[in-house]
């Protein structure tokens, strides 16, 4: 079955700052809502958006490296766990303004019509607010052994105990 | 549901294994010769091999250390790793549809908690698929079998309680052990190559498809080649250490065509062998693929058989391959029944042990030790099975009763012990009973002259106009080429849309009279290897019925003129 699909779904921004201005902009939202800190999403694997008219028009996104960064001047420290979630009208009316450089994000879309390959062009951009959560993860024991070739030398490295 | 999904990760290992299936599906082959000796010095065999270097390592590590606290340490751990290199091929209509090589490298890790009495072999228990890397870093290798080998024991663990409250539902009189012990095998036998030139191969196939064209209402005629060298590895932590390579070259053709009235009609012919010396040449097959052709034709210009018969059926050796395989060869497998389950097997032959279930001239032999049989070679030859057992010859049937199941190392009631007969479907399934060369011998033998004499004189004693002779069957014992044979004069008469109404185990034991020892060799490359050697036979009574098939409508207009374009 043949769908109406996505093909290069190209942003362009009206509002930008440079780039290099972004973390600051970010750190001014910041200490304007007196927040303890905010979130840098570097890299997401993926998401999901649910399009039946029975379901909640909301999405997900799965993000890798997620960064807190801190008004006052502390390093950024890196999360893990983290999943933004929201509907795409709230989110969207939310982004205050983008960087200049574009990115491409090329990636298979699966849909109706299965799997295909498409891009994104977009901007880096700031959100004034944005909604995550903790993402569902399992408890699992590491493995009982070290790694081949770790356990010999009484190294850390990989060992786990 | 309706979802948008972005993912540039990898697949997951099991959405893998689902696009790989159909290719792997086609996989098989046959021992070559290898060495046995007891498990003894295993070391100076595995040293140059990297996989069994890799499997060895890690093995040893697993079995010294491997314990959470709390739990109960592995009692017993086995790796198998299977190395596949296959070249699939089809051509329709004189061209090739697909050509492709393929190359996996499967583990499979069982790790079992408890004892031989009960253990963890249940559910999750039962071991794990992953994928190995292809070429020979021993570290990369130990990798994944560390990681394979760590899921499989915390598995075993919840497996084993799982089961030991399972079988808290039920009363079991007569227990049976869950493994059973067998002496350490070491056997390395060398490892498997595909090395052929696929291009007069492959022309084989397009020239050979291209005989649809002699025929303007064949509908579909394929040719398709199937080749591949499997190495099987295996250790285990009681001292097994096994290699063996195996090849199998299957070239079959198929095709399909619809009588005036709607009737589809299909014939097919699978050349399988374990050495490509014993294909077909060119020739031979641009001479066998007219004659299957011409039966096609034959059969579209067939009468269709009568609505009912009952009366004496005579099967070809190659008809009756496919009964003696699925109504025996499916029964004598020692398959433990389910938890709770107080059988001895499942199966129809579960309460036949030392019953008699085939008539008293009839025995089977299953061994897989034997190499070829009247110049042709064996697909069910095994040295030592996937379980790291010795293969062999075992008498399943004597002289028309059920002496022995053929069985691995689960034991059943009564079968305490292997008898090497277990063994795993590819790429990696987990071993269980199967045949290896099954062999139905009859002691008293009539020429075929004597059989088709023998079943025109019941029709003459039964006032039966004619009996019938099956030539061919298809799949689920549908006749390809079924015969009325006319008892006035010993005419034959081809027929189709019969099918048969009671050919069933019932019939089989009480039904057959008579078999002559012609050697009918059939080869089953699929799933697990094997070959089926038996006479042809007839039946004193079989019910032969009318099919109640759909008769498709002919397609609208003919085919394309030859040479349009």
């Amino acid at each position: 079955m043949v769908t109406g699909r996505q093909g290069n779904l190209i942003v362009t921004s009206s509002r930008t700052t440079k780039d290099s201005e972004l973390r600051q902009k970010l750190i001014d939202e910041i200490k304007k809502q007196g927040k303890p800190y905010g979130l840098y999403f570097e890299d997401i694997q993926g998401g999901f958006t649910l399009t039946q008219r029975a379901m909640p028009q909301s999405f997900q996104v799965l993000p890798v490296m997620v960064w807190r960064v801190y008004p006052d001047g502390r390093p950024d420290e890196l999360v893990r766990g983290v999943d933004i979630v929201g509907t795409p009208l709230a989110a969207m009316n939310r982004i205050v303004l983008t960087g200049e450089k574009v990115e491409v994000f090329n990636g298979m879309c699966g849909a109706e019509s299965g799997s295909v390959p498409v891009s994104a062009a977009a901007p880096a951009m700031l959100f004034s607010e944005i909604e995550v959560q903790k993402r569902a993860h399992s408890l699992n024991r590491p493995p009982i052994l070290p790694p081949p070739g770790f356990d010999a030398t009484g190294t850390k490295a990989g060992g786990r105990p | 549901m309706s979802t948008i999904q972005w993912s540039d990760g990898r697949p997951l290992p099991s959405a893998r294994m689902q696009k790989l299936a159909p290719v792997l599906a086609l996989l098989i082959a046959l021992f070559v010769p290898s060495i046995c000796v007891q498990a003894k010095d295993t070391q100076t065999f595995a040293d140059d091999d990297p996989v069994l270097q890799a499997m060895r390592a890690e093995l040893e590590r697993s079995k010294s250390a491997l314990k959470v606290e709390g739990m109960a340490a592995p009692y017993y751990i086995d790796y198998h790793v299977t190395d596949m290199d296959t070249h699939s091929a089809e051509a329709a209509f004189g061209a090739l549809r697909t050509n492709v090589r393929m190359r996996f490298r499967f583990l499979r890790v069982v790790v079992r908690v408890g004892d031989y009495k009960q253990d963890s072999f249940f559910g999750q228990g039962q071991g794990g698929l992953d994928f190995m890397p292809l070429d020979n870093d021993i570290v990369a290798l130990r990798h994944e079998i560390w990681l394979a080998t760590d899921s499989a024991y915390k598995a075993a663990t919840e497996a084993l309680t799982a089961k030991q409250a399972k079988l808290k539902q039920f009363t079991v009189d007569q227990p049976v052990d869950d493994f059973a012990h067998a002496e350490p095998i070491v056997s390395i036998g060398p490892v498997a190559k595909l090395d052929f030139d696929s291009q007069p191969w492959l022309k084989m196939l397009q020239d050979s498809s291209a005989l649809y064209k002699t025929d303007s209402q064949i509908e579909s005629f394929d040719s398709s080649l199937n080749f591949a060298a499997v190495t099987r590895y295996f250790v285990s932590s009681e001292g097994a250490v096994v290699r063996s390579g195996q090849n199998v070259y299957d070239l079959r053709i198929a095709g399909t065509t619809q009588a005036s009235d709607g009737m589809r009609l299909d014939r097919s012919h699978s050349y399988a062998v374990t050495d490509i010396k014993e294909l077909p040449s060119e020739e031979k097959l641009l001479a066998d693929a007219p004659k299957m052709l011409a039966t096609l034709k034959q059969l579209r210009d067939a009468p269709i058989a009568d609505e009912e018969y009952r009366g004496p059926v005579l099967f070809s050796a190659d008809a009756a391959s496919a009964v003696f395989s699925d109504l025996v060869g499916e029964n004598v497998l020692g398959l433990k029944p389910d938890l709770g389950q107080p059988a001895r097997t499942k199966g129809a032959f579960a309460t036949s042990y030392k019953s008699r279930v085939l008539p008293d001239f009839l025995s089977v032999v299953d061994d897989p030790t034997l190499a070829s049989t009247n110049g042709r070679s064996l697909m069910g030859k095994y040295d030592v099975d996937d379980e790291g057992v010795k293969a062999m010859s075992v008498s399943v049937i004597e002289n028309g009763k059920l002496m022995n199941y053929l069985i691995g190392r689960e034991p059943i009631r009564d079968f305490p012990v292997s008898n090497g007969h277990g063994r795993a479907r590819l790429p990696q399934n987990n071993p269980g009973p199967s045949l290896g060369n099954m062999i139905v011998r009859s002691s008293e033998t009539s020429s075929p002259e004597e059989l088709k004499k023998k079943l025109i004189e019941i029709c003459q004693q039964r006032e039966l106009p004619y009996g019938y002779y099956v030539e061919t069957l298809g799949p689920q014992h549908v006749p390809r080429l079924i015969y009325k044979v006319w008892a006035k004069d010993g005419h034959e008469e081809l027929v189709r849309g019969a099918i048969f109404g009671d050919l069933d185990t019932r019939t089989l034991r009480n039904d057959l009279i008579a078999a002559w020892n012609d050697v009918n060799v059939e080869n089953h490359p699929l799933n697990i290897p094997h070959s089926v050697i038996n006479p042809s036979i007839l039946f004193d009574e079989l019910e032969v019925k009318r099919a109640n098939a759909n008769k498709d409508k002919l397609p609208d207009y003919p085919a394309p003129a030859l040479g349009s374009k």
